[in-house]
């Protein structure tokens, strides 16, 4: 039964990426994408990683998904016919590839510990009670500090190719039908605690700063699509704060380290401590988020040439 | 020390995001002041105590990601720290003050990645690291906005992009096959079977897509040929040895002792002679001067992939000593030289509003610091003694010659006919006299002294090959024996 299913959603992983590269509309391939998400993520969790699972289904079908959708409509008018891009001559030897890398997977030792037996060694050295969040914050927190830079780096990037200096998105018109307003009043509220809940949660379960990020990064996208300002609102100065902070709380726990003459990112094991850098993690990751989402909105036509130096 | 060359870019580029005002470019000022001190403190301590490394939040091996400086890094360490320090303080007086609140965050924080790149230990890490110098470098590509630089900028992007992601998979390969991400620690792991060779492909496709070698080479000429001069000089110079820098520590530490290097190695040997060739015609032909510089970059990283042949066929070479001198030589040379000569050609733009070499008349007569910066930057890209480019050179012919290899000669000798052929076609042009008086803006005093002092480094380096090539060679540390069984 569980091979049945596994088959199941690796037939329609391919299947769907099949389609995505077939389907005739801009509109139906990023929906597709959207599904092919979803498909990735309940892989995830049949592969017993629900971590992957959680962060794949809410970063790669949910943000990335309001992502695209946002640029088809500004690149491509609804109804607009995929130009005829043909990869039928792209189709051998992407199987010869994907036969090759098969091959190679068929090899790998199924016995492998990689490196799970240092972790449950390290674990009793760590303050933090579940392995995922440990390798994340503590034995690999360095990965985690660049990350969060990759994502500060991207939203810089938008900034650059927009020319703008803060946030601000044009409004968009607030929903008139009072569902929708309803929706969103009900929405809200329940997304704020869920993010806190997957942050709560990830000093010992499934859950963590970048689960509740993306939670949060949602609701930020809701609000403005319900006609609110969201991030917008924030003052310029503020919003940049909220966006470095993890990053800059991670950068104080590496420069304490060296005035402690210990090495870079070295501190004291007390749950406190890495539990600011976590929270403050996912503030930054919500506001970056949401900050891409909103922010690639080209700003309203202001007297002078806003687009040019 | 080295924990500093990391954070101290990292807080001036969160500096200079929170404090875009006035004094922004004294963020990035400062750092260019601080780092090179930094880095030559860091070359000195492994130049007297041998390669070093650091722990990342006190886990040691296999668990933590670690800091490795060995000879290696440390010569990249100090090419960055110097072509980065240069091209800020030129940065300082060249950028309004709308572009300098995008460049500087960006800059510093790719100044940051770049040195913990040339740190790497970690091979995760070094996908994490990779990624933030290609966002960076992608965003500073598009600085200008014009629709030019957004779609050089673009193809970049997705380029590099693809190389990440080929490089992750390659990651997972090697993880799978090692159970251990150190990759000082995987070189005696690896068993030579499928698992191997995909890891093996998989990784050095990845970073030869962001290498900009021969058949991935189009994203670069566009890229830093409509970026603005600053930007042109650090992704040409400095991006680009990044990822030739991951790849020759992959072969030489992991891929090599595996044994599974032969037939890989002769091929990048032929596609590095390829682009020698393919680049250098391409930089003659060219009607920009940016567009030479950046079609001489391909040539130029070409070079250094005649390195592995001649490194990683023959097991214990005896000529091996001087092809692993050369391709840093090499790397050094050509970054000084390139950021020289863009920031040059970004002070011929500012002075007569073009780059078109055909109105580039009688600069020689009024532009005279900026053509003999042109010059001694050709001469070390041509290859003549006394510069960096000439020992580079130099050492790749005699390891050629000593292997036997002999059809590697002709990368070095018909590409330094080229690259003479380009750099004259260029300084022909600035000697020629107009027929009519073109008006020409004056140069700023510090903008024009930049570059000289980027091109006497590059030919000055030739002076330091013992100092070099002692860190390459006594100062290497490739495996690490781990306590206990793994």
């Amino acid at each position: 039964m569980a091979l049945l299913l596994d088959m199941l959603v690796a037939f329609a992983l391919v299947a769907t990426a099949w389609r995505i590269m077939r389907s005739p509309g801009h509109f139906q391939a990023v929906v597709l994408f959207i599904t092919f998400g979803l498909l990735l993520s309940l892989a995830w969790a049949r592969l017993h990683s629900p971590d992957i699972a959680l962060a794949e289904a809410a970063v790669g079908a949910g943000l990335a998904g309001v992502l695209l959708l946002d640029t088809l409509r500004a690149v491509a008018p609804p109804g607009t016919v995929k130009a005829g891009a043909h990869f039928s001559w792209l189709l051998f030897p992407c199987l010869l590839l994907a036969g090759l890398l098969s091959l190679s997977i068929m090899h790998i030792q199924p016995d492998i510990h990689g490196l799970s037996r240092a972790v449950a060694a390290g674990m009793q050295a760590t303050s933090l009670e579940y392995p995922v969040t440990a390798v994340l914050l503590d034995f690999r927190g360095y990965d985690t500090w660049l990350e969060l830079g990759v994502l500060l780096a991207a939203v810089l990037g938008l900034l650059c190719v927009r020319r703008k200096n803060s946030i601000r998105a044009p409004l968009l018109p607030a929903p008139a039908e009072p569902v929708g307003r309803w929706l969103i009043s009900i929405l809200l509220p329940i997304i704020i605690l869920v993010g806190g809940f997957l942050l709560w949660l990830g000093a010992f379960a499934p859950g963590g700063a970048f689960q509740a990020g993306v939670v949060w990064a949602a609701g930020g996208v809701l609000l403005w699509q319900a006609g609110h300002p969201s991030l917008g609102a924030l003052p310029g100065s503020l919003w940049r704060v909220s966006a470095v902070l993890g990053f800059a709380l991670f950068w104080v726990l590496a420069a304490a380290a060296l005035i402690r003459n210990e090495p870079m990112l070295t501190h004291p094991q007390a749950k406190g401590w890495i539990l600011a850098v976590e929270y403050a993690a996912a503030l930054s990751i919500a506001v970056c988020l949401t900050s891409l989402a909103i922010g690639g909105q080209k700003s309203e036509v202001r007297g002078q040439g806003s687009g040019d130096r | 020390m080295e924990s500093l060359l990391i954070l101290v870019p990292l807080a001036a580029a969160m500096g200079s995001f929170l404090a875009p005002g006035r004094g922004i470019a004294s963020w990035g000022f400062l750092t260019s002041l601080v780092i090179p001190a930094l880095a030559a403190g860091t070359a000195m301590d492994v130049y007297q105590n041998g390669a070093r490394r650091v722990s990342l939040g006190g886990w040691a091996e296999p668990l933590g990601i670690h800091l490795h400086m060995d000879g290696l890094s440390v010569i990249f360490l100090l090419m960055t720290a110097l072509g980065g320090a240069l091209v800020s303080i030129y940065s300082a007086f060249f950028f309004d003050r709308e572009s300098a609140r995008h460049f500087w965050p960006l800059w510093l924080l790719m100044w940051a990645a770049l040195n913990s790149l040339f740190m790497i230990s970690d091979i995760f890490n070094a996908y994490v690291v990779l990624e933030l110098v290609t966002i960076c470098a992608a965003a500073l590509a598009v600085l200008s906005g014009k629709t030019e630089s957004l779609q050089a900028g673009l193809r970049y992007l997705l380029v590099a992009m693809a190389g990440s992601l080929a490089f992750l998979m390659g990651v997972g390969f090697l993880y799978a096959e090692t159970g251990m991400l150190d990759m000082f620690m995987q070189s005696g792991e690896l068993q030579g079977g499928p698992v191997s060779a995909a890891a093996f492909g998989l990784m050095t496709t990845g970073l030869i897509m962001k290498s900009a070698l021969l058949p991935f080479h189009f994203w670069l000429p566009p890229a830093p040929g409509e970026a603005p001069a600053p930007v042109s000089a650090l992704l040409s110079a400095l991006v680009v040895k990044g990822s030739f820098f991951l790849l020759l520590r992959l072969w030489v530490g992991v891929f090599e002792p595996a044994g599974i290097t032969y037939h890989g190695a002769y091929f990048l040997g032929c596609l590095g002679v390829l682009a020698v060739l393919w680049g250098s015609y391409q930089a003659l032909i060219q009607p920009r001067l940016k567009l030479i510089i950046a079609y001489s970059s391909v040539a130029q990283v070409g070079y250094l992939f005649l390195m592995f042949p001649l490194l990683c066929t023959v097991p214990e070479a005896p000529w091996a000593e001087k092809a692993w001198a050369g391709g840093p030589y090499q790397a050094i040379s050509h970054g000084l030289a390139k950021a020289a000569l863009f920031l040059a050609a970004g002070n011929l733009i500012l002075s007569t509003g073009t780059d078109r070499i055909h109105y580039m008349k009688n600069i020689a007569s009024r532009l005279p610091m900026t053509t003999f910066t042109l010059g001694l930057a050709g001469i070390s890209l041509m290859g003549l003694p006394p510069s960096g480019g000439f020992v580079a050179k130099w050492m790749f012919m005699q390891a050629i010659l000593e292997s036997g290899q002999w059809w590697w000669a002709v990368a070095p000798v018909l590409g330094g006919l080229l690259t003479a052929g380009y750099v004259f076609r260029i300084l022909g042009h600035a000697f020629l006299l107009a027929e009519k008086e073109v008006r020409m803006l004056p140069v700023p005093f510090v903008l024009e002294k930049i570059p000289l002092i980027l091109a006497l480094c590059s030919i000055l380096i030739g002076f330091r090959a013992e100092e070099v090539i002692f860190l390459l060679q006594e100062h290497m540390l490739w495996t690490l024996e781990l306590e206990g069984t793994p």
